[in-house]
């Protein structure tokens, strides 16, 4: 569990910035389409510090708008930095998956191999 | 039925806009009268005898501003007061987090603003949740803390120590110079005259560099959830500062039993000092209150 914990944490930024970078959003909204995407667990508690960290890092930036429930939404678009940022990101990502791919494609071969020798 | 309901909002607001307008005009209105029939303007030596105050080019737009003024201010008071409704419409559990998050918000020594704009974006993510029928374990977790402290910290805010001292240091010059200035009133003396014992100064001391920062770290503290409701930081405060002014009496008065014939404890107990002696001792406690106040903004918790 707590390894889940610390690589969501940072996958979660670049995937924030994925879903911001499709169409400006707002922290609810954000929350929505992660947990439609398959991170169910997600809720709001882990997604608004990220955007205030993204915020104040100057990655993202807000405008705010009005709300049909009470007090008025920021609602969220990429900066330059934010987009550099997701560019590495992916980058990154693609790497990492191949090696991680790669790494455990060959614990498969080796299993198979070792169970054939048996 | 939505639709009503903006238009029903919508009517109050114009309502109570249009009062508020009525009821500045009336005010501006009610001092003109006072100021141009009644008052001492008439002789006033800059407008001259018997003249109307309207012959000051100023004036016009000096009660326009007053009249806006109050306009905005009403507004403003409106504007809470709907926001205080739309927080009562709440899910009760929704409802005391907010409360206490916004507590919890209001000790992190993030400055005005932020905390504003913190508060808001929290109250308008928990109104969205209150119209989805979700709680506030489903939107923020079980652990309320965390995600204040993961909020402040998305701030910049790290620790709070040194903020919380440079705090008790403000408060406790503030408790010198009251309490010489209450001595100097109670004893009919002169402000450079007053003395203030110190076992005062020693209370003093304790409150602001024990309580103050107990009392903050427990009200955040209390933010916490415990089995459903969310303690109020002021239980803690009552408890800390009584405690701590019983235990203090109690010390002394067991001191005093204990060393009657000790000349230090004596001394302590019955010795008297001049805090404020002259303006120099002004400038001093000034400049510790400054330097501190400087401190707290130069090491603010938030600065990066």
């Amino acid at each position: 569990m707590a390894v889940k914990t610390q690589m969501l944490k940072g996958l979660l930024e670049g995937c924030v910035l994925e879903v911001i970078s499709r169409k400006e959003s707002y922290g609810y909204a954000i929350c929505e389409e992660l947990n439609e995407s398959g991170f169910a667990d997600l809720n709001e508690g882990t997604v608004y510090p990220i955007l205030a960290r993204m915020e104040k890092g100057g990655w993202i930036e807000c405008e705010k708008r009005k709300s049909p429930f009470g007090p008025k939404r920021k609602v969220y678009s990429l900066t330059e930095t934010g987009k550099n940022r997701l560019e590495d990101f992916k980058e990154t990502w693609k790497s990492i998956k191949n090696n991680v791919d790669n790494v455990m494609k060959a614990s498969d071969e080796y299993e198979d191999k070792y169970e054939d020798k048996e | 039925m939505k639709i009503n309901m903006r238009i029903k909002s919508n009517v109050s607001r114009r309502n109570f806009i249009v009062s508020a307008v009525i009821a500045g005009a009336l005010i501006v209105g009610a001092g003109l009268y006072y100021i141009e029939v009644l008052g001492s303007y008439r002789v006033n030596k800059h407008i001259g005898e018997g003249k109307s105050l309207f012959v000051l080019p100023d004036t016009i737009i000096f009660f326009t501003v007053v009249l806006l003024g109050i306009s905005a201010l009403a507004y403003a008071y409106w504007k809470k007061v709907q926001l205080g409704k739309k927080i009562d419409e709440m899910d009760e559990s929704l409802k005391s987090a907010f409360e206490s998050f916004e507590e919890f918000v209001s000790l992190s020594g993030l400055k005005k603003s932020e905390r504003s704009e913190l508060n808001s974006e929290v109250l308008a993510l928990f109104m969205e949740a209150h119209k989805n029928g979700r709680t506030v374990r489903q939107v923020i977790g079980d652990n309320q803390e965390v995600f204040a402290h993961e909020m402040i910290k998305a701030y910049g805010i790290k620790n709070f120590w040194l903020y919380d001292i440079l705090t008790a240091i403000q408060y406790f010059v503030f408790y010198m110079f009251a309490g010489t200035f209450l001595i100097s009133a109670k004893r009919g003396v002169g402000v450079f005259d007053a003395e203030m014992p110190y076992s005062l100064i020693a209370f003093f001391a304790l409150a602001a560099f024990v309580t103050i920062p107990l009392v903050y770290r427990n009200k955040r503290k209390a933010f916490v959830e415990k089995d459903g409701k969310v303690p109020k930081g002021i239980i803690a405060i009552l408890i800390v500062t009584v405690g701590f002014l019983a235990g203090f009496i109690i010390l002394m008065d067991v001191i005093e039993t204990w060393f009657e014939q000790n000349a230090l404890v004596a001394a302590f107990l019955e010795g008297e000092v001049k805090v404020v002696a002259s303006a120099w001792h002004i400038a001093g406690l000034l400049f510790v209150l400054a330097f501190s106040i400087g401190l707290k903004r130069r090491f603010h918790p938030n600065k990066k």
